[in-house]
């Protein structure tokens, strides 16, 4: 299907249009995105959030000829939606609509977007909204916390580091006139890309092209990405109750289109990802010990698509990381569950992967292309997100280089690009002070289970008792969750 | 009550849809009792197979969080599939598996590439029919369920639903939480003999439903289900739970937690989801939740009072919670907020229901659930969860059609029956900081 993919441009007006189309069904629902290159990376200094703040205030005004509140009622009775997510380079407007509706609400979306009302008062609640946000991450759950401090550790004074919505003295400096700026210099064509998939007819992209017309041609060229600064390599977030959640991870060099990536994808996949039931990290925590409920491991960005085990679309980034994601743990066993994950990833990079893992985790990752890809907005979210990387059938490309690696390649790109000890620890849970002492003194942490013992550990137990993790006392840093997000 | 919108475009809307589902359901049932709904669809080459077994915390004896457990034991392997061939098989056939349990069911739910489906039906069928419960298996998982119920937990506005069930509910075991009572998840690496038990009386083909959805050839499908399927025997024991006695008063009940948001639920008992006012319901939700509904435009829109408004109708197999959810602004607005709805309750049970605005909701709750029914897995649950709460495997299509048929009289007379003080359940979450 994707091998069909539409790449063109609309050359009506002054700037060419990108366009991915995937090619038409006959009925069904319809997708349309504007996918502007912008994000938190396009924030002014002393402003984090505001461009996202923008995306947000365009879509709540309604269009010229239906106010908001209208609007909304004609989405909600076509089972139809508009909805625009914002990250650190990406901002993406998306219309989806059964066929019957799909050329109205695009075309009121690129409205929203190319000529768009903008009402002060829908300025300050989308501030406010966003500082609501901004707590409501500071007191929720442990796990949401600790995948977004992962951001400040791995990015320290980078616009990474950030929430993609802002920090608190961003979003309260930010003013009227520097939003009306902004969106002059970021949502203009030269930064957009229009995808249309599902049942849509042959003339709306044409349609739209029209209404988007409107947009400033050129903005400010997208930036290059500051270098990166080094931080705490233990940050410990401290929370009064739950169990202990633990995100580790290290910016690396490899992306999409990278020789590397893709034997490094199957060697972290071979690590675990959500739902690869194979993976080394959730066999030994999990399955083994039932120290948790899960253990992953990702080889780029990874967000979580709502409910789903998915990877959310539009969160590109130019400068790629890795990361390991293990679900809360019990205080007693915490110390003694970040040195098994620890052992478990210095395992992998010394003795790599078997051609045994290898067959398997290909054999899941081809699969699980096809699940990534399940709906039509799906499949144009990674074609979009795949042109990001230079190459929009990123997903056809990837199952055929998944066909020729081999062992030696994925072994090899582990030992060149992962190194356990340049993993950052972020934790957030109880007593984080105790956490800190424990790691700081390197103390053994034998692990406690209740009931019956698991079988064939003992020896494997007693190595990662007192596994070396690395850290001198100055590494590791306590802060409260108010401090993560304040500039 | 129901300020007036305007109307003049809903004309100008598209027209109800034809179905809900993407095809109609083809239901099969093999002598054994063991059910199968069958709703093939194009879906870019991927399946789901849900497996749903009628039984979950609902049915449980002395020991409560077992019928998670065995969920969770489903996925230790057996005899001819040790867990880690089982877990290999699924890396395999790349097979994104879940598990999840409620109180009327447990459901093992699989979205694969549709060449994985043959394999799947056998592996599903050995891991179903031959589940081993070791002590080894129970004491691994148990830690996995603690795990589980502290990420759960971190949701205050999860944590203020519980204590509304558990004030609702004293008796009937609705009241208390799928995961388990805490003292029961302390203990759970002892429960293997519960878990046994439960296995037993419950994992038969006769409470058991096979839902298939998306991209597969439904005479082949059948024909291998038969064949992996056809020899399992045996009856399960359908529990008798009574049901919570009737209650002469408006149960209310506060919790606090420091840096809580101000969030109330206001519950009603309603009958269960086999009757025909399971549509009423749903429409209902929508007339006091939705966003086009009177209270989200007064509350939140007009009076800044308001983040959220929600409402919910169960699909339960006993009488459960109808529930409306007010999220307000700022502390201390939540008696206004009550005040408002009990208003739109008044209107509701005095028959003043605009014929428009009940137009609106009922074509957007079936307008919204054809966008939410889009692929394979979404499908199959709908399907699996609904005939789980009614015992109609084409309960799917049938909710949906009686929507069709609601108008003004049946609402007025399903508010002046359960929408009432006797049957009113009320919980409300505070911050203790943020009191005056």
């Amino acid at each position: 299907m994707i091998a069909a993919l539409l790449i063109a441009t609309l050359a009506a007006a002054p700037e060419p249009l990108p366009v991915i189309a995937l090619p038409p069904t006959k009925t069904g629902m319809a997708t349309v995105k504007l996918a502007f290159r912008a994000g938190a990376i396009d924030d002014p200094p002393d402003r984090a959030g505001l461009t996202a703040l923008c995306a947000e205030w365009l879509t709540r005004g309604g269009t010229r000829e239906l106010p908001a509140e209208k609007l909304q009622e004609e989405l909600y009775l076509r089972g139809a939606s508009i909805e625009v997510q914002a990250d650190r380079e990406q901002i993406v407007f998306t219309a989806r609509a059964p066929a019957s509706s799909i050329a109205e609400v695009a075309g009121w979306m690129a409205g929203e977007v190319a000529t768009p009302v903008l009402d002060d008062g829908d300025f300050a609640s989308a501030r406010e909204e966003a500082l609501d946000g901004l707590e409501q991450l500071e007191h929720g759950s442990n796990e949401a916390l600790a995948a977004e401090a992962l951001m400040p550790a791995l990015f320290p004074k980078h616009p990474y580091g950030r929430p993609s919505w802002g920090t608190h003295a961003g979003l309260s400096a930010a003013t009227l006139d520097d939003a009306r700026a902004q969106l002059t210099q970021v949502f203009t064509r030269d930064r957009l890309t229009l995808g249309l998939s599902g049942a849509y007819s042959n003339g709306l992209a044409s349609q739209l092209e029209t209404v988007l017309a409107a947009l400033p041609v050129h903005g400010t060229a997208v930036g290059a990405l500051p270098p990166l600064a080094s931080g705490p390599r233990a940050l410990l977030v401290a929370r009064r109750s739950g169990a202990t959640t633990f995100f580790l991870g290290m910016p690396w060099d490899v992306k999409r289109g990278d020789p590397d990536f893709v034997p490094l994808a199957v060697g972290i996949s071979a690590l675990g990802e959500h739902r690869q039931f194979g993976g080394r990290l959730f066999g030994e925590l999990r399955d083994l010990r039932g120290l948790n409920y899960g253990d992953y491991a990702y080889v780029e960005r990874f967000v979580q698509d709502g409910a789903s085990t998915f990877p959310a679309p539009h969160v590109s980034l130019r400068q790629q990381y890795f990361s390991l994601w293990l679900r809360p743990v019990e205080r007693e066993n915490r110390v003694f569950a970040l040195r098994a994950a620890m052992h478990v990833v210095r395992e992998m990079v010394d003795r790599g992967i078997t051609e045994a893992e290898l067959v398997r985790t290909r054999s899941f990752l081809a699969g699980a292309t096809r699940l990534w890809a399940q709906t039509d907005e799906r499949e144009l979210g990674w074609a979009i997100d795949g042109a990001f990387y230079g190459d929009p059938q990123f997903l056809a490309h990837y199952r055929d280089a998944l066909a020729s690696v081999t062992v030696a390649q994925v072994n090899a790109a582990l030992k060149r690009h992962l190194d356990p000890d340049k993993l950052h620890i972020v934790a957030v849970g109880p007593d984080a002070e105790g956490l800190a002492r424990a790691l700081r003194s390197g103390d053994p942490s034998a692990p406690r289970y209740p009931g019956v013992p698991p079988r064939g550990t003992e020896e494997a137990d007693r190595r990662i008792t007192g596994l070396d993790l690395g850290l001198r006392p100055e590494d590791v840093e306590v802060v409260e969750p108010s401090a993560l997000f304040a500039k | 009550m129901f300020a007036p919108f305007l109307l003049a475009t809903l004309a100008a809307a598209p027209a109800l849809p034809e179905r809900v589902l993407p095809a109609p359901i083809r239901v099969e049932r093999l002598q054994s009792g063991l059910t199968i709904a069958m709703v093939p669809f194009p879906a870019g080459g991927v399946i789901a197979l849900d497996v749903r077994v009628r039984a979950g915390a609902r049915d449980e004896q002395a020991v409560t969080g077992v019928a998670h457990l065995v969920e969770h034991l489903l996925f230790k392997g057996t005899a001819k599939l040790p867990e880690a061939q089982l877990k290999q098989k699924l890396q395999s056939l790349a097979v994104d598996a879940n598990g999840e349990t409620d109180h009327d069911y447990t459901l093992f739910s699989d979205v694969a590439p549709a060449a994985s489906l043959p394999a799947l039906i056998e592996l599903e069928a050995d891991r179903v029919q031959h589940l081993v419960v070791t002590n080894e298996a129970v004491a691994s998982e148990a830690g996995a369920v603690r795990s589980e119920a502290e990420a759960r937990a971190a949701d205050p506005e999860a944590r203020l639903g519980w204590a509304l069930d558990a004030a609702a509910f004293p008796h009937h075991p609705y009241g208390r939480r799928p995961i388990g009572t805490r003292e029961d998840l302390r203990n759970l690496h002892a429960a293997a003999s519960a878990a046994r038990a439960f296995y037993t009386r419950h994992y038969r083909p006769d409470a058991t439903l096979l839902v298939l959805a998306g991209d597969f050839d439904p005479d082949e499908a059948l024909a291998r289900i038969k064949q992996a399927w056809g020899a399992w025997k045996g009856k399960a024991i359908d529990e008798l739970v009574p049901p919570e006695p009737p209650s002469s008063t408006e149960i209310r009940t506060t919790i606090e937690e420091r840096n809580a948001p101000p969030v109330e639920r206001v519950g009603f008992r309603v009958p269960p989801a086999h009757t025909h006012e399971t549509a009423v319901a749903l429409v209902l939700a929508e007339l006091l939740g939705g966003p086009l509904s009177a209270l989200h435009r007064k509350l939140v829109l007009e009076r800044d009072l308001a983040d959220r408004v929600e409402a919910e109708a169960p699909r339960r197999r006993d009488e459960a919670l109808f529930c409306v959810a007010l999220v307000a602004q700022k502390p201390g607005s939540l008696g206004e907020l009550e005040q408002a709805l009990d208003e739109e309750l008044r209107g509701l049970r005095e028959g003043k229901l605009d014929r428009d605005q009940l137009e609106r909701a009922r074509r957007a709750v079936l307008w919204g659930t054809v966008s939410r029914l889009q692929t394979p897995a979404q499908v199959a649950r709908e399907v699996a969860i609904d005939s789980a709460a009614t015992g109609d495997a084409r309960a799917a299509e049938r909710i949906y059609a009686d929507i069709g048929s609601i108008d003004v009289a049946s609402m007025t007379a399903y508010s002046r029956a359960y929408l009432v003080p006797e049957r009113r359940a009320t919980a409300r979450l505070e911050a203790p900081e943020a009191r005056p």
